[in-house]
């Protein structure tokens, strides 16, 4: 029995995947762990991926062929490593022997066996966390408007987690994802949808065997900590509300993510140790050789950013994608230009 | 000598609205810095003052005429540092010189927050002290080899280790061999024998209790990695000679039991201080109207400094309390600081100043199980009562032994303690005991034990040897 995990990471994000795939490996060094890599090496930057704590590596080229410039273009980094999701996955399921797949978002790392989740897959298709397994207090305000609303907003389970077994119903679900995730992996809050994340609402409602995972000790971070508590028993086991600590997500590295774990962690000074410890982890992975905030789709090919707008317009407008095959060139006749002349660029 | 705490200045350092203490600990979180970032930072250039040549320190050693030539291990220069481990070097020092042998002590010349790697360099510098003057600086390479000849002449040199911090263990272990000595003697100060580090605070902030190596708290600590090696050296040279372990206190035995894993020839408990003091009796019901708080020694955060700190400046205290600090070296807080350093030649030196400023209560609050705990002792026998906490290992075992103080489970608890008349009632039975005699007899350190360890030399008192899987 194999189990494929699979993460989607820019090179901006290697240090990060790095950690994921080390603490994967220190707790499952039987697992077939794959990179799924939307972007391209920078200039002068030749990563030896053998030398990588990943076994395989595809790139969104690999998953979407000659229609990737386009594709890509019409999402923001965000947009585009999640929208991937559904083909790998797709893909992944195709290896010879692979069982089951469970995706781990790049900034999760993992503490103690996921052996339970493997399990749930024996009699399960799917397996997700929501962000929130116990409602907040009703005089709770904040911790309800950025928890539960930010869930009815967002999604209720966070898809930087996933499991899903190689069976039939699996792979409907993969194929539906893909087929979602091609065309709709948008931050459009304003019609409901939010990237791949908020399409999963809908598991419940379209597929058998979708098993919810209320085990506090999985997927704990900052949207989940104003009700769980981290601390280390006599063995030195790290216990969430009593249970394992299975692996935690550390959103947004940096001021976002040390404000919303100040708020809600609190007192828990054990998870401010833990962050302690991935900001070390993530600067001992940092690669030098990848510029800050790398991505190869995020620029003309000249160098300029490219808009938000100018994503939205394109994926919105079938006649530019047919006028503009290749949107991120610049120069005479692009799509560069046609922004120009209308002052979006 | 005017008391320091009778003239306070109401000078603000802080409130305890809102948590402090949490912004305090998340503070300290921030500033932490990875093991290797600290030794790069405690590396320094040094031009050796005094280079010995092979031969000069041949000739010095060659010198000594005394019986044995004790060999003892330190991590820093125990003459001006002042501290518990730098204490016990100087009275050992005192005793074995009184006994007509000599004394040999071996740091490194480049202090490190662990153990030495052997890619930090091959052939380390080592800082030699003999009977108590710095001779110079030599290679472990030339020190062996004078040892090495010593030996061949039949000079007697037992090794008595008293921290290994900075050291390389396994040319502490050819240090031993050069010697023909029969194993060693190994004081339990703290549990760097276990862990680096030797307080068991995870991340220095919380107790540990050395857990298993491979769990998550000791994964996930600033110290996990290097431990890993660490363990694994302690233990190649726990079995490349026979270690006759001096534990201060028994709680500190049966922590490093329980956790080490290591194997030893013999273990004594020797304390460093023998306490004589009177037994409590009731209180004659007046209320005391003034208090008096101290602090002993450098603050650290595992000897709960930030507490007292806070209690310091706890506007809820200030009518009754006054809080001073005692020690060698002035704190970085506006509280009042009494210097104090305590050496050999002067080891009554807090014992009288607390006395001098009529102290009532002495406010021992580590974060993990003290050894000993000299201070404890110095209060004790100034006629001060000590406050403590479950966890404070040896401090708590002696409070509760003697009942001078009282021992507090959290604290919210220390809080409500110095508010509710309990430490009123405390500090009346204390003065009823003011002007009972009080002894504190010092030890004279491994100087008993040194024949277990020195060549055709029986094992001293007959305690069966205890090997510890």
């Amino acid at each position: 029995m194999t189990v494929h995990a699979f993460t989607s990471f820019t090179y901006s994000y290697l240090d990060r995947a790095r950690v994921l795939a080390r603490t994967l490996r220190a707790q499952h060094p039987d697992w077939v762990i794959w990179a799924v890599l939307t972007d391209c090496e920078p200039p002068d930057y030749q990563l030896d991926w053998t030398a990588e704590p990943f076994d395989r590596m595809i790139t969104v080229v690999d998953l979407f062929g000659d229609d990737t410039e386009a594709w890509v273009f019409g999402h923001d980094i965000v947009e585009a490593c999640t929208a991937v999701k559904g083909r790998a996955l797709f893909r992944i399921m195709d290896e010879p022997g692979c069982e089951k797949v469970i995706y781990f978002d790049p900034d999760i790392a993992v503490f103690n066996p996921l052996t339970p989740v493997v399990d749930l897959l024996d009699d399960n298709e799917i397996v997700l966390t929501p962000h929130q397994v116990d409602p907040e207090s009703s005089t709770a305000r904040r911790a309800i408007i950025d928890n539960e609303i930010a869930a009815l907003q967002y999604g209720s389970f966070n898809l930087g987690f996933i499991a899903v077994r190689n069976s039939d119903e699996g792979r409907r679900f993969a194929t539906w994802w893909a087929d979602r995730l091609q065309d709709w992996c948008h931050d459009r809050l304003d019609i409901g949808v939010f990237v791949d994340q908020k399409w999963c609402n809908l598991l419940p409602c379209f597929f058998d065997g979708v098993h919810v995972l209320r085990d506090p000790g999985y997927n704990v971070a900052s949207w989940n900590l104003s009700k769980r508590v981290l601390r280390y028993d006599t063995d030195g086991n790290a216990l969430v509300n009593g249970r394992l600590l299975r692996f935690y997500h550390f959103t947004k590295l940096g001021p976002i993510g040390d404000a919303m774990t100040r708020r809600y962690a609190a007192d828990n000074i054990e998870v401010h140790e833990l962050w302690w410890w991935y900001r070390q982890q993530v600067i001992a992975s940092h690669d030098p050789g990848v510029p800050k905030g790398w991505w190869h789709y995020g620029r003309f090919d000249n160098g300029d950013p490219i808009p938000k707008l100018a994503r939205e317009t394109y994926r919105s407008r079938r006649d530019l994608r047919i006028m503009f095959p290749e949107p991120r060139r610049t120069g005479g006749g692009s799509f560069h230009a046609w922004l120009r002349q209308r002052g979006m660029q | 000598m005017p008391n320091a705490l009778d003239n306070t200045s109401g000078e603000d350092v802080g409130s305890l609205h809102g948590r402090p203490d949490v912004e305090a600990e998340l503070r300290a979180l921030m500033a932490l810095k990875p093991l290797e970032t600290r030794v790069a930072d405690w590396r320094r250039r040094h031009g050796p003052s005094t280079f010995l040549e092979p031969a000069s320190l041949m000739r010095n050693l060659a010198a000594t005429a005394g019986r044995r030539l004790v060999l003892c291990l330190g991590h820093d220069d125990y003459r001006s540092v002042r501290g518990g481990v730098q204490f016990c070097i100087q009275r050992e020092e005192q005793a074995v010189r009184a006994a007509g042998d000599n004394y040999l002590n071996i740091r490194p010349a480049q202090p490190l927050p662990r153990l030495a790697h052997l890619s930090d360099a091959e052939d380390p510098a080592v800082v030699l002290t003999l009977d108590g003057e710095e001779i110079g600086i030599c290679a472990i390479s030339t020190l062996l080899a004078s040892i090495e000849s010593l030996a061949l002449s039949g000079r007697r040199m037992p090794v008595v280790i008293h921290h290994l911090l900075g050291h390389n263990p396994e040319q502490t272990a050819a240090l031993i061999t050069a010697t023909r000595s029969e194993g060693c003697l190994f004081w339990l100060h703290d549990f760097f024998s276990i862990c680096p580090s030797f307080t068991l605070q995870r991340n220095d902030r919380a107790f540990c209790d050395a857990p298993p190596i491979r769990s998550n708290a000791c994964t996930l600590c600033l110290y996990g990695s290097e431990r890993k090696s660490h363990a694994a050296r302690m233990a190649a040279f726990f079995n490349s000679h026979p270690v006759t372990l001096l534990s201060p206190s028994q709680g500190t035995l049966d922590l490093w039991r329980k956790r080490a894993g290591l194997p030893v020839r013999a273990a004594h408990v020797v304390p460093h201080v023998t306490l004589t003091v009177p037994s409590v009796t009731a209180a004659d019901g007046s209320i005391p109207h003034t208090i008096r708080v101290a602090f002993l020694g450098t603050p650290g955060t595992h000897k709960g400094w930030p507490l007292f700190a806070r209690l310091a400046a706890d506007e809820r205290l200030s009518p009754q309390y006054r809080f001073a600090v005692f020690s060698s070296t002035r704190p970085k807080a506006m509280i009042r600081h009494v210097p104090v350093a305590v050496t050999a030649q002067n080891p009554d030196a807090m014992t009288q100043a607390l006395q001098q400023n009529g102290i009532d209560l002495v406010l021992i609050w580590p974060s993990w199980p003290e050894t000993f705990s000299l201070t404890t002792h110095e209060a004790i026998c100034a006629g001060c009562f000590v406050v403590t906490n479950p966890g404070a290992g040896h401090v708590a075992a002696v409070v509760e032994r003697t009942g001078h103080g009282t021992v507090l489970q959290s604290e919210a608890d220390l809080v409500s303690f110095l508010l509710d008349g309990r430490a009123e009632r405390l500090v009346a039975t204390r003065r009823a005991l003011a002007g009972a005699e009080r002894t504190a007899r010092l030890s004279d350190m491994a100087a008993p034990y040194l024949d277990a360890v020195t060549p055709s030399a029986p094992v001293q008192d007959g305690v069966a040897p205890i090997m510890v899987p």
